[in-house]
Parts: structure tokens; sequence; C-alpha cells
């Protein structure tokens, strides 16, 4: 048969069998709905997803916060905390995605056994190391430290040590035994030990337990989430490969949003592919419904001499006039529900935000996918069985 | 002048499903000849009925029909040898339910893109030689089982075929529209016609010209 020919023989079939076709239409419809509707749910779910990290931003003025937390990582190889370094290279990265607001630290001191005495590392009120500037501080060696006034007088009384600047000692410093030089003396009435800072912290006399850095970023974009991510990762790879030590809230909403969005993507992929491969098992398994109905008239066209070829060609013509006509309809019952997707969509995310969103070209796509699908599906099938061996007989018994 | 030569007929060869429908037969049917074909379900009547339809293709042997080799055609050869030479008639009819008898007399036609006069023309011809010419606009649903029969043969004859191939024609009739379907056959016989018909009705095969019995996919 030429094509023009199995073209008007597929349409007056159509047209003659207008019920079986509306019956494959429909089911047809059934399913496109269903597969258009946890399309437009996975898509709107990343949209929401979008918006509720847009919105969770804009709610904190631009301001995020990243936690550090030293409980168990961040020891340098002597096993001591080095927090403020990482600090400053987290810090550094996080310069890179948007302006650092301000750095809270959360510190805790120990006592230091000197000279004889248990005597407490100076700290302020708020738990912030305090050190002592003075003169020479700053050229103080590395593990240098100052005592006061009062300490030198007890160590002169009791160790007959006269001066002390320059002299070595060993200290117990928590539960370490560590060696220092006397940088100086501070002046008379002053408590305590003091040292610098980096000292304190190498030293463990001063822990920093935890820190929380303010940024400020431009908006809540993925682009911008990401970039902030990589800072964050990218430091924390650096300075505690084990990992667990950064965190953020809105990183964390972030990975969450992101999750639950590629998530409900598959398992919408997944529903689609089952909802499409059920309805192809009806059309195929029940001979009584839809275009299958026709495949009397496709058996006997081939007892007559038409090509199996040409009936497949014919068939799938004809479902696909079913399948994308039903498949259009879909979409605009799937449109039409479009605050039920995206109430689906917040839902899902457990968002405030809710957003629909489609595709122009999924839209085509899926239309395009669904009838190819279909035509091809009924057309296989068919020529598979009006191939079969004995089709007489197959006609009598199944037919 | 049909002719089987040494065929022999394997479904499922080498696997475990494996059946011989037909086993060695050689048999020929003349031109105008109408034959019976009769034996028990799967003794291979319907097999050979799909060999000389050119549905099928032997395993061994050789299918001739009008000094023709069918037994090794191309899908599209064998398509359009049933085209020009073969008219299927069934137990269940086949009529388009939708459609009127007219147009299902016309699907031959139809299929090989005759025109819509010359096919109307054919088709109600055909009607009136069955005696069936005031029920072209009619639905099958509207005809007894004879007169479906009827059709079914006009139909298969639309065409020009001059080999029908009934696949127990009379199975769903009582027997008085057997009895005028098989006077249908007979009066095609004498024009010509040659009819091979499967048959489970004893009383039907002695009214043809020749019955082939077959037993275990062996003429007996």
């Amino acid at each position: 048969m030429k094509f023009k020919d199995i073209a008007v023989f597929a349409f007056n079939d159509w047209k003659k069998h207008k019920g079986r076709f509306f019956i494959t239409a429909l089911l047809c419809l059934l399913v496109a709905t269903l597969i258009f509707a946890v399309t437009y749910i996975a898509f709107s779910t990343q949209a929401t997803a979008r918006e509720d990290m847009r919105m969770y931003v804009r709610e904190r003025d631009g301001v995020v916060q990243v936690n550090v937390d030293s409980i168990g990582a961040g020891k340098d190889e002597e096993g001591y905390a080095v927090m403020p370094a990482h600090l400053r290279l987290l810090e550094e990265r996080l310069s890179a995605v948007g302006e650092v607001q301000g750095i809270k630290k959360y510190e805790t001191t120990h006592t230091v056994d000197f000279a004889g005495a248990s005597v407490r590392v100076r700290a302020a009120e708020d738990g912030n190391i305090t050190v002592a500037s003075g003169a020479g501080m700053e050229e103080a060696p590395e593990n240098g430290v100052w005592i006061s006034a009062y300490y030198a007088a007890l160590a002169e009384k009791y160790l007959h040590i006269n001066d002390m600047v320059g002299k070595s000692f060993s200290a117990l410093i928590g539960d370490r035994q560590i060696s220092f030089t006397v940088a100086g003396v501070l002046a008379e009435g002053e408590e305590g030990i003091y040292a610098k800072s980096e000292y304190l912290y190498k030293t463990g006399a001063a822990e920093i337990r935890s820190a929380e850095i303010s940024v400020k970023i431009p908006d809540g974009e993925y682009s911008t989430m990401d970039a902030l991510s990589a800072a964050v990762g990218g430091a924390e790879a650096e300075v505690y490969p084990q990992g667990g030590a950064f965190s953020s809230p809105a990183l964390s909403r972030y990975n969450e949003l992101k999750t639950a969005s590629a998530l409900t993507a598959v398992l919408a992929a997944a529903v689609a592919v089952f909802f499409a491969l059920l309805m192809f098992s009806v059309l195929r398994n029940n001979a009584v419904i839809g275009v299958y109905d026709n495949i009397r008239l496709y058996a006997l066209m081939r007892c007559m001499g038409v090509k199996r070829t040409d009936i497949g060609l014919m068939a799938a013509a004809e479902i696909s006039v079913c399948a994308a006509g039903a498949s259009l309809l879909a979409m605009g019952v799937s449109h039409a529900f479009s605050r039920l997707c995206a109430r689906a969509a917040s839902a899902i995310l457990n968002s405030n935000a809710r957003v629909f969103a489609w595709e122009w070209w999924v839209d085509i796509a899926c239309i395009v996918a669904f009838t190819v699908f279909a035509a091809a599906y009924v057309a296989v099938t068919l020529h598979k069985t009006i191939k079969r061996k004995n089709l007489l007989s197959t006609m009598r018994r199944e037919v | 002048m049909i002719e089987i030569k040494n065929v022999t007929k394997i479904y499922n060869g080498g696997k475990a499903g494996e059946v011989k429908a037909l086993d060695n037969v050689s048999l020929s049917i003349e031109d105008g000849e109408f034959v019976a074909v009769t034996g028990e379900s799967g003794s291979g009547k319907s097999t050979l009925l799909n060999l000389i339809g050119a549905l099928d293709a032997p395993t061994q042997g050789e299918v001739i029909v009008g000094g023709r080799d069918i037994s090794r055609l191309s899908e599209e050869q064998a398509a359009k040898f049933r085209r020009e030479n073969v008219g299927f008639v069934f137990q269940g009819f086949y009529l388009e339910e939708s459609f009127s008898v007219l147009v299902n007399v016309e699907i031959p036609l139809i299929l090989r893109g005759a025109e819509e006069k010359a096919r109307e023309a054919r088709a109600r011809e055909m009607l009136a030689k069955f005696d069936l010419a005031d029920k072209e606009d009619a639905l099958p649903a509207q005809l007894s089982g004879g007169q479906m029969q009827r059709v079914c043969i006009a139909r298969a004859l639309a065409g020009g075929a001059q080999l029908i191939l009934a696949d127990e024609p009379t199975g769903n009739l009582d027997s008085k529209s057997g009895s005028a379907v098989m006077d249908v056959f007979r009066t095609l016989a004498q024009e010509g016609v040659t009819v091979v018909m499967v048959t489970h009705n004893k009383e039907f095969a002695a009214r043809c010209d020749r019955v082939i019995e077959l037993k275990d996919g062996r003429v007996q």
C-alpha cells in the first residue's frame, strides 16, 4: 500500500471506530494527565525550593551564619587546637562570597601551674581572651610569656630568682608540661600571666570552643549558595579533613531543599514511567478495550494481503491521534490544577514558598514522547501478534 | 492447481515447545476442486491452510500454487500473492461491526486502492451474486449467521480471488444456514474457484469433491 492509502484507510478506520478510539484516548488522557501532573509537581518543587532559599536569605537581610565547632576536631600536630588560623582561613574564603560582618568566639581557658602556684590565664568577662600589651610583647619569643610583678616577687622571694626575664621554665598547662621563657614583667599590681594570644592557643592555655561568622551574601540564589557551600566546604577540607566542624543553617536548608527536590524529580520520573507502562499493559492485555480491539481488523487485513509493516504504520497512525490529542488535553487539564501542583511542592519541601513551574519544551517533549512511545508500543505489539505462527488459529482463539 | 510436496512444518524448532504440525505431507488440489480438510484438533488443518495462503512458510518442502512456489516468498511477495489470489472465510466471520455490509465487502478493494465507484460497483455485484443486494446498507449485527457468512464469502471474492480458504465456515451456523453456505461453495467451485475448507462436520465434508483427513500432521 502507498503511504497515502495507509493514511486514508487509517483515517476512515478511525472515523468508523470512534468508540474504540475514544476509549483508547480516554485511557491515554488519564495516564497523560497523571504524567503531566507529576512532571509539573517535580518542576514546581524545584522552583519552590529556589524561592524558599531566596526567602530564607531575604528574611535574614542577607546575613547567614557559619558555625565552627572545635570539639574533637581542629587539632594541630601536637594535638592542640589552632582555631585562630582556621578562623582566619574561613573568613578569607567567605570574603570571596560576601562581606564578613563579624566573628563571635566562645572560648575556654585553663589554669596554669606556674612557679609553684596555680594561676588562671587572664580572661575577660565575656569569655574572650584578653592579652595585655606591654613593651616588648610583640618582640617576645614565640613561646614567651609575661608575668605580673606579684609573681615575679614571689619567685624572687621563694625561688631566689632575681631576674626572671629571659629565663626558661617548665610549667604544667592543663595536662601538658611545656617550656617557656619569661619575656618580661608587667607593672606591679596586675595579676596573672600574659602571653601572645597565638601562644596561648598553641599551648592550650586557651581554646576557642566554637565560633560564629556572620556573612552578608548578595542573595539566596543557588549560584550564591553554591559559592558559599564551596567556600565553607573548601576551608573545612583544608583544616578539618575529617569534616563535621563547619556548619551553617543556611547551607543545611539549602542542601535539604536540593535533596528533597532532586528526590521528587526522580520519584516523579519513576511514577511517570510506571503509569505509562501500566497503560500500555492494559492496552496490550485487554483485547476488548480501546485500539487493541481493532486487532481483529488488522489480522483480517493481513489475510487480505496487507503487509505487516503497513498494518503497523496504520495502527501507529491511529494510536498517535489518540495519544497526541489526549496528551495535549492532559497538558491543559494539568495546567488548570497549577495551584494544586504548587501546594504539593510546598508540602513536599515543608516550605512557605509556593511556586507553580513548567517549561514549554517539557510539554512538547512529553507529548511527543508519549505519542511516539504509544505508537511504537502498539505497532510493535501488533506486529508480533499478527506475525504469530498459525495466524488462523490465533485469530480463532484470541481475535 | 495446488501442489504440496513433502511439506513439514515445525513450530518452535529446536526449542522446548517444539511441535511438528505437518509431517512430510504431499497432496495436490485441482483448480475448481472443492476439498474438505478434516481431522482432530491439532492435526495440522489450520497449519495447512496457513501454508496454502502464504501466511506462513514450511520448514521443509514446497507449496506450489498456480505453478508458483510460494514457500519462500518475502513478506511483501506473500502479501501480494494473498491480495491477488486468495480469499479467506472464517468461522467467526470477522465482519467489521461498525461498517455497513457494502463497506465490509469493499475492504479488500479499499486496501488495494481501487476507485470508490469501481469498488462500490464490484461490492454490489458480489452482494447480488449472493442474494444480499437488499442488505448493503445493513450492519452485520442486523444479519443472520448464514447471511453474515455469505457477506464474508462475497468479501473474499471481491478482489477476484480464485482460491477460497475457509476455516470452519459452518462452525457458527445452524445446519440449514451451513447447508446454504455449502451450496454457495459448490456453485463457486463449478465456476472454477478452488475451495479448501477446514471442517469438523462430516456431513458437510461428505458434500465436497474430496476429503483430506489429517492425523498427527500426516495425511491419512
